[in-house]
């Protein structure tokens, strides 16, 4: 691996080393030092509505419950792991439980957490039941139904977290009539390569009239003429990026209330990128499960439209799948260029450097300390990488 | 009418029963065929319950569950 401490694998031009994709041990630092100290995205409220609902899911890259208390209404989030030996204790995506049992040797919680009971338990006459409940994540706040946790005790509230993000994460929450849902449920995708590629290809539009040729020509087929996004990415001064501060970006299609990005992809006018691994894409939210070094999951959460009719939600549905559903037109495609032949690529460690400078001499200063750039200009990325170098140089 | 409620921590079936003189909620326990039978005041109470009350039940070591083979 490099030698490199972590605050100079990113030089002040804009190169990237390749062991921030590789190695195991700056895997390891960034679980200490991104995923133990930001904001993680957890659920939307509509997955645990009612009184003992529950997800599972990863608190960055720990297994938690989501849970929704019995008695109280209020929702939890805990790690997803027997005080016994060690299992995890819910293993279904989603339920209604009031109470969980461990599948390895019975033990019961309740839903908030507090151990309830021991199998055969007179072989355990010491043990302080108290101390033995499921580990609480510190804390738990949400913004426009989309839940937050944080391993950190202490540190900057969700709102300041969020900072200019807000804005467009309250915008996603109002494209239906009454709000939206998360109640189809998710695909997920698993590929052997890292987390943070999929976090820049998201919001790489570069990429969008290479990688995805064959879909554009399906495209110009259908309707007589090429289709205008990747004229738009080039060229649209309305459509920029925008690095938002706190490690987040967005990307708009022109404005964020009203833009569309006229590719077929989803309604959503802006992609946008909540540090560290939360993205909106589409009609999708994109939460990023990192595994390993070389190993990550993705889990794509078309969201529907609250008040809207079946109709309109099988649009977004079939919509949604026709780019990003397994044998979608697009999806497949960044899997096998953006994430296997780069994980391929980056085996070549000679020259380990990356280039992630494009459009730097263009970033413009906007309202509120944040960076507007060229639609194809790589100003999310270097959004994300300045808060993760901040987060990864600084003392454990 | 009989109703199966399942999820990845139990299995019950649920039905009313009419062999007595009035009728009864059967619910049987498909992991070890336990039964219970509670009549129409015991589900009415059953409504003041809050989940914290049942805890007792929930605990494994304090109920007849430590007497079924097989722990469940």
């Amino acid at each position: 691996m490099s030698t490199l401490a972590p605050a100079d694998l990113i030089t002040d031009d804009w190169r990237l080393h390749g062991s921030i994709y590789t190695s195991p041990e700056i895997f390891a630092l960034e679980r200490e030092r991104i995923f133990r100290t930001s904001w993680l995205y957890v659920a939307h409220e509509s997955e645990v509505r009612e009184p003992g609902d529950y997800k599972t899911t990863y608190a960055g890259t720990q297994p938690v419950i989501v849970a929704r208390g019995a008695d109280d209404g209020e929702v939890r989030v805990l790690l997803n792991r027997c005080r016994h030996r060690g299992s995890i204790v819910c293993h279904d995506d989603a339920g209604s439980a009031n109470y969980f049992r461990c599948p390895y040797h019975g033990w019961t919680y309740r839903n908030s957490g507090e151990l309830r009971g021991i199998t055969y338990d007179d072989a355990y006459p010491h043990l302080d039941r108290a101390t033995l409940g499921l580990v609480r994540l510190p804390r738990v706040d949400s913004c426009a139904g989309f839940v937050f946790a944080s391993f950190a005790p202490d540190g900057p509230g969700l709102d300041e977290y969020l900072g200019n993000a807000r804005r467009y994460l309250e915008l996603v929450a109002r494209q239906g009539p009454e709000g939206i849902r998360l109640s189809a449920g998710a695909h997920k995708l698993r590929y052997r390569g890292n987390w943070k590629l999929q976090i820049e290809n998201t919001i790489d539009n570069y990429h969008f009239g290479f990688v995805h040729r064959s879909f554009l020509e399906v495209l110009a087929d259908r309707m007589g003429q090429p289709p205008p996004i990747v004229d738009n990415i080039l060229h649209n001064p309305e459509w920029r990026t925008i690095d938002l501060g706190n490690g987040h970006s967005v990307h708009e299609f022109g404005d964020p209330e009203t833009g569309n990005n006229q590719g077929q992809l989803g309604d959503l006018p802006f992609n946008l990128i909540l540090f560290p691994n939360l993205c909106f894409v589409g009609a999708q939210v994109r939460h990023i499960l990192p595994k390993a070094a070389d190993r990550t999951e993705v889990r794509l959460y078309p969201m529907l439209h609250e008040g809207e009719s079946e109709e309109m939600n099988a649009r977004i549905l079939r919509a949604h799948e026709g780019f990003y559903g397994p044998s979608g037109m697009g999806g497949a495609d960044d899997i096998e260029v953006a994430f296997d032949r780069v994980t391929e690529g980056l085996q070549a460690i000679e020259e380990d450097w990356l280039q992630m400078s494009r459009g730097m001499h263009r970033e413009q200063p906007g309202e509120n300390g944040i960076l507007i750039g060229h639609a194809a200009d790589e100003v999310p990325q270097r959004a994300f990488y300045r808060r993760w170098r901040k987060l990864m140089a600084e003392a454990a | 009418m009989r109703l199966e409620l399942s999820s990845e921590f139990a299995s019950v079936t649920v039905e009313v029963d009419r062999r007595g003189n009035g009728p009864r909620l059967r619910i049987e326990n498909q992991q070890n065929r336990r039964v219970v039978y509670l009549d129409p005041l015991e589900l009415a109470s059953l409504t003041w319950l809050t989940h914290e009350h049942l805890g007792p039940f929930l605990d494994p070591s304090q109920t007849g569950w430590r007497n079924d083979d097989g722990g469940i």
